[in-house]
This record gives structure tokens, sequence and C-alpha cells, in this order.
């Protein structure tokens, strides 16, 4: 076989890390962890998940990161050992945990949090908030792409600074509830 | 198509136990897709037909192909049964009137008389703590606001006025949402290390 095809073969398979944490985490939360939330408030629970996988992401990004910039180092020092390719597969794990809450929870949020005349208008707003970054990072040249991910960490780290402080004595309590488990 | 599946799907049931974890249920479903995707189909291409030297690249397309209209087949035998669920009305349409509605009445009452308006902030107050029990403050100015288009004052119903109420915590949580996206895009399709070195000559 040759390396170019071997090596499409294994970035594919390097991407698996993403839907198997996926599948195997909801499965793990529904079998052990959401059946001791039932009875609690919907919101808080799709709000509290929704700040999880952002800070999964901010993970997911900082690792990316770092993996990318020991990639480059080695990329331009001919004599050294190759990075294996399966580091990827952390990355992609941890972007599949974010997925895990963030993507579910966006989705509850835009069918439950809605009332029920303004349902269709809260999906569509959740599928603009999906179609417009990614329309952004691929129309745009990539010099742009590469600014916005200097401070896209940035970005998110405030972002979800905000959402806490917003959320910040109902996550205390939740944080309790689950601590001391009242 | 991936916006209508999953509404589609939820609607078709009426019972609370099976819409509790359905978006669970769909997230798993649709990484058992790419979970194929990602594994078997790489592996037909490069393990399987490359590999033994015939070029017959289309193998996989067709693969693809045949199995997105068995899909479709599936989809369509079951016509009859799915449940269509109508909707009477949207916040859409009532959006700007009822935001229109409040400036006139706020507008009109400021204008009038000044003990009306003492009043109404009165009766605001008091049946906003009802309403909603923790919001932040200027959520509360924003969406007493609009109780200004409620029916005493303005011509709106009360479940009407709060619906577009609701909207603006989905700008809030869509707002904060496409950041993430933006992250998951440049995690997942990384830019090449091409661009990089591209980035880096030209600064």
């Amino acid at each position: 076989m040759d390396i170019t095809e071997k090596n499409e073969y294994v970035i594919s398979w390097v991407r698996l890390g993403e839907p198997l944490t996926i599948i195997i985490g909801i499965l793990i939360l529904n079998k052990f962890i959401y059946k001791y939330l039932e009875g609690r408030s919907r919101e808080k629970i799709i709000i509290v998940k929704l700040i999880i996988g952002m800070g999964f992401a901010v993970l997911a990004v900082c690792t990316t990161g770092i993996i990318e910039y020991f990639r480059l180092k080695e990329y331009c020092s001919s004599n050294a050992k190759q990075l294996s390719i399966y580091f990827q597969i952390l990355e992609y794990s941890l972007m599949g945990f974010s997925q895990l809450f963030a993507m579910v929870g966006s989705y509850e949020f835009s069918y439950y949090a809605a009332p029920f005349s303004a349902q269709s208008l809260f999906m569509s707003l959740h599928f603009c908030s999906i179609g417009l970054p990614a329309a952004i990072s691929t129309f745009f040249p990539i010099q742009f792409e590469v600014i916005v991910e200097k401070h896209i960490v940035l970005l998110n780290i405030t972002f979800l600074y905000f959402s806490v402080q917003m959320q910040r004595h109902r996550i205390i309590h939740i944080c309790l509830r689950f601590t001391f488990l009242y | 198509m991936k916006s209508n599946l999953a509404v589609f799907g939820i609607e078709q049931t009426h019972s609370t136990n099976l819409k509790a974890r359905y978006f669970d249920k769909y997230a798993v479903v649709i990484n058992t897709g790419s979970l194929i995707a990602y594994s078997i189909i790489p592996y037909i291409q490069f393990g399987v037909v490359i590999k033994s030297g015939s070029r017959y690249y289309y193998v996989v397309y067709l693969i693809a192909t045949i199995s997105i209209a068995i899909a479709t087949i599936v989809f369509l035998m079951g016509w009859k049964y799915y449940l269509d669920i109508r909707m009477n009305e949207t916040v859409i349409t009532n959006f700007f009137p009822v935001i229109f509605n409040a400036c006139q009445s706020w507008y009109r009452l400021h204008r009038t008389d000044d003990e009306h308006v003492r009043i109404l902030s009165d009766v605001d107050e008091s049946s906003h703590e009802v309403e909603v029990e923790e919001d932040d403050d200027d959520e509360q100015q924003f969406t007493s606001f609009l109780n200004y288009a409620k029916l005493p004052y303005g011509k709106y119903h009360d479940r009407i006025v709060d619906d577009v109420k609701s909207l603006r915590r989905a700008f809030y949580v869509f707002g904060i949402l496409i950041v993430y996206w933006f992250v998951y895009n440049q995690v997942i399709e990384k830019i090449d290390l091409f661009d990089i070195e591209v980035f880096f000559f030209f600064f």
C-alpha cells in the first residue's frame, strides 16, 4: 500500500474518536446519570449541559492548538521523530465529549424552552447558529481563519464566563445538590 | 434534511416518556451513521478497491447512493402513518407588531399621564415577580417594556407578548452557540500545515 493511501486511511479512522465518544457517552449518561435528574427543572439541566459542553470545547481547542504547535515544530525541523497521528484521537474525543453535552443540549433548548408558537423559529435560529460559523470558516480566506483561531479560545472563555455569571446562583445550587445529594 | 428530521421525529409521538430522551437517541443514531461513514467506507475505498488494484473507484459512491435510496423508500413507505401537526400561529408575524404596539402605548402613556405610568410600573413589578422568579435586572426592564403591549394598555393578549419575550433568551443562547460552532469547525476541519506556512510567510 502506498504511504499516502495509508495516511488517508488512518486520517478517517482517527475521526472515529468523535462518534464513538458520543455514542458511548450518551449510553453511560442515560444508564447512570440522567435517572437521578428526573423531576428537576429541565431548563436548568439544559443550561448546565451547555456550559459543560463549552468547557469541553475550550479543552478541545487548547489540545488542538498544542498538538498543532508540536506538529509544526516537527515539520520544520528535518531530522525529528514523526509525531504520531493518533494524538489527534484525543482532540476528536474531547470534541465528542463537548458535542455530547452541547449539541444535545442545544437541540433540547430549541425544542423544550420554546413556547409552542415559537418552536419553529427557535429551531431555525438553532440551525442558523450552526450554519453561520460553518459558512464563515469555509468562505473566508485562510488568513482570517488563523486570526480568528488566535482569539477564539479567548472568546469562548469569555462567553463561558458570562454564561456562568448569568447562571451563577443556579449552578452553585446544583453543584451543592450533586455533592451532598440532598 | 437535518433541520426537518429532528423536529419531524419528535412530533411523531405524543407520549412524554418517549419525548424525554428523544434527542439523545437522535444523536446516537446520527453518530452511528458517521461511525459507518468513517470506518467501513474508507476501508472499502482504500483497503479493498485500491489495494486490489482495480479501477472501480465509483463503488463507494454507489454504496452511499444505494443506501440513501433505500432510506428514502423506507421513509416513503410509512407516509400515511405519519402524524401531521398543524401550526395555528407563529411568533414571527407577531414580533414586530408587538414591539411597535409597546412603543406606541408607552409613548402615549408617557405623554398623556404620568400617574398611569407609575401605576403601570407597579403592576408590572408585582406581576413579574409571579411570572418569572429568577431574572436579571436588564431582562426585567426589557420585558416590562414589552408589557406595554399587553391588553389593558396595548392590544395584544398576554400569551402572545410572553412568547415574544421568550425570544430574548433564545438570542442569548444561540449567540453563545455561534461561538461554540466556530470552535467545532476549527477543531474538526483543521487548516493544513501548508496554510500555516503561508500564514507565517505573510507575517
